[in-house]
């Protein structure tokens, strides 16, 4: 193996792990599998280059015609994995037509010999002797790349300031990335008979470790940091223990060799040797993993969860804001029109009745609709903070059900309560009692029409946390809604603001608590609360 | 002298119900619905030469109640009427079949005019 092809190997064997890591850890998503297409082309190219390197005339022509037909993949691939990336919709035609130049190109790779059909001998090694096609083919890819890089800076200017800090982040680490790799190009320089030595290999391994530091340190596929703990460190530990046995093996011949005789007993001492040493080694490995190679120190670590958990929180709140504003205007528009219509024809009508009852009915039935949407806002915009007091979690809950009994009775509704004996704990009664009140309306308003049973239960989830259930047997929420019930101004309901479970989910998030919905059509609904026991 | 036309109105606002009839009265003869399961029965029962739909209503919503007339009724004439302002929307109700899309809050002359239309 001379140096140049056993780099090629390295790399090769180094870009298909990463690809099938990014594969395993979320096939799904566009992104990474068009990442693991990248790492595919790219592995075959280098790999069956490798062999080329290293070989003689004759197979070497057959891995170099195998490897190059991987080629054109690469900078069509590239594409792929830059558009998924940057959500670049309707570009599906531009990405078969890009499939389908480069499967032509592969093609002709290795059934022809148009592209290449010797073998150059160069002081570095052998390297194909390129035809007019390949001309063609560098000038594709140049142009591809050129594209490629040119709509990540269009993107990279124009988004930058509605970018967050890690989506920022993640576009330069793809840039910076990709622009390294693109001057994997000079590959075609000694195919067209300049004597340059290769260096595809060693910008795959930098386009690589961008990337990887993107996955690992900026969440590029949403892989988080489970992909560590779980395969890097089990990699290792595989490695380690392999070592130990290729060790006991050593020590065992070496012993065999020096007394003459195999020892069972010697075997034993040496395997719980090593099963001593086993748990500090692995320790000790993964924090020097952890800090020279992933994440830097602790502190860092925790600096850089700050920022993410600011950055969710931001854009969390953006969101809502958006999603707040698009409802409220909707929900102001309808009784606009109707004051709009209204006053119109108030001069005309101005001595007919009916139509003064009507406006007096109806005009203020929708400034009231209005002031209500208003109020309601703000109290969701900019709630009052919590006054957190020692509290009574049982007695809340009987005095928001007293003040609800008379609709059990109307509505025909069954109550059951399950108290598990439980300590005061700290709390915002006023706010909780909203809480309990919204949900359970919501559990009437879904067994109005046929009746049904509310059961509540509370008691202690583990020792953090308080567990509030409350499941009713009304019509239940399609899975559809389900993941819209917490929206703000989202609502399936003849009547209501769309605002109680977003005030509900904002009062539990700021008690550090979670909230659990579970549903089914025509069986019901169950509400899990959980606070902590502050 | 020309038979009047029926035009149905589904709105689950009041509001909007009565605003539309102040507007429609005089020149046409109106139906009612206030979801989008009360209008599809209309329709399949019902003679109606335009129908003025909104888009957000609870259970069955303007967009899937608009398929459900087209599917009864493919040359039903219907207008939306939404306080969203969105192009998406709109493009998604005129492909359904929807003929004319109207933005809330309108006033007497936008509905007139887009009914004068057909």
């Amino acid at each position: 193996m001379t140096l140049l092809s056993t780099s090629y190997l390295l790399a090769s064997i180094f870009i298909i792990s990463i690809g099938i890591l990014v594969a395993s850890k979320g096939y799904k998503n566009p992104i990474n599998r068009s990442f693991s297409v990248v790492c595919l082309a790219t592995f075959l190219w280098l790999f069956f280059y490798s062999l080329m390197l290293n070989n003689n005339f004759g197979n070497g022509l057959i891995f170099a015609k195998i490897g190059r037909s991987a080629v054109p993949y690469i900078p069509v691939a590239l594409t792929h994995y830059t558009f998924n990336f940057l959500n670049i919709k309707r570009a599906s035609l531009i990405i078969f037509f890009l499939y389908l130049y480069a499967t032509v190109m592969a093609l002709l790779t290795l059934l022809t010999p148009l592209n290449f059909s010797e073998l150059t001998k160069y002081s570095w090694g052998l390297y194909p002797k390129g035809k007019p096609l390949i001309l063609f083919e560098f000038i594709i890819c140049f142009l591809i790349t050129f594209m490629i890089i040119a709509t990540l800076l269009h993107h990279y200017f124009n988004r930058k300031k509605s970018l967050t800090l890690s989506e920022l982040n993640k576009l330069k680490c793809i840039l910076v990335s990709i622009g390294i790799f693109s001057f994997a190009t000079i590959d075609y320089l000694p195919k067209l008979g300049i004597d340059i030595i290769p260096v595809g290999n060693t910008l795959v391994i930098i386009f690589v470790s961008l990337n990887a530091y993107a996955i690992l340190k900026h969440r590029m596929f949403d892989i988080n940091i489970a992909i560590r703990k779980g395969v890097v460190y089990s990699l290792l530990i595989t490695i380690l223990t392999l070592l130990y046995f290729v060790l006991i093996f050593l020590l065992e011949n070496v012993f065999r060799g020096l007394v003459g005789y195999k020892s069972t007993s010697l075997t034993i001492i040496i395997i719980i040797f090593f099963i001593v040493l086993f748990q500090p080694l692995k320790d000790k490995i993964q924090f020097i993993v952890d800090k020279y190679f992933f994440q830097g120190s602790i502190g860092q670590i925790k600096q850089e969860n700050i920022q993410l958990l600011k950055e969710l929180q931001r854009s969390e709140r953006l969101k809502s804001v958006g999603t707040l504003a698009a409802g409220m205007a909707h929900e102001i528009k309808n009784p606009l029109t109707s004051i709009k219509i209204f006053t119109e024809y108030l001069p005309k009508k101005y001595h007919d009745k009916e139509f003064i009852d009507k406006f007096e009915r109806i005009v203020s039935g929708e400034v009231k609709k209005i002031n209500d949407i208003v109020s309601q806002l703000l109290d969701f915009a900019k709630p009052r903070p919590l006054e957190i007091r020692e509290s009574n979690i049982q007695k809340l809950m009987d005095e928001t059900l007293d003040l609800l009994s008379s609709n059990f009775i109307n509505y025909n509704i069954t109550m059951i309560k399950t108290y598990s004996a439980i300590t005061n704990f700290k709390m915002d009664p006023t706010q909780i009692k909203q809480v309990f009140l919204n949900l359970i309306i919501n559990g009437i308003e879904s067994m109005k029409e046929s009746g049904g049973t509310l059961t509540i239960s509370i008691g202690l989830s583990d020792l953090e946390y308080v567990c509030i259930s409350i499941e009713d047997t009304g019509c239940g929420i399609s899975e559809k809604d389900l993941g819209h019930i917490f929206d703000p101004f989202f609502t399936t309901k003849e009547t209501g603001s769309g605002l109680g479970l977003s005030i509900v989910h904002s009062i539990i998030k700021k008690h550090n608590g979670k909230i659990d919905v579970e549903s089914f059509i025509g069986k019901g609904t169950k509400f899990i609360v959980y606070l902590p026991r502050i | 002298m020309n038979k009047r036309k029926v035009i149905l109105i589904c709105d689950d606002e009041e509001g909007i119900r009565e605003s539309l009839k102040l507007i429609l009265e005089n020149d046409y003869d109106l139906v009612f619905a206030q979801n989008g399961g009360e209008a599809i029965n209309v329709v399949r029962t019902t003679p109606i030469d335009i129908t003025i739909l909104d888009i957000k209503m609870p259970k069955m919503d303007g967009l899937e109640t608009l398929k459900e007339i087209m599917r009864i009724n493919p040359k039903s004439k219907v207008i939306i009427a939404t306080g969203y302002k969105s192009v998406d929307i709109a493009k998604e109700a005129i492909n359904i079949g929807a003929i004319d899309y109207i933005v809330k809050p309108f006033d007497s002359e936008a509905i007139l005019r887009s009914i004068e239309k057909l």
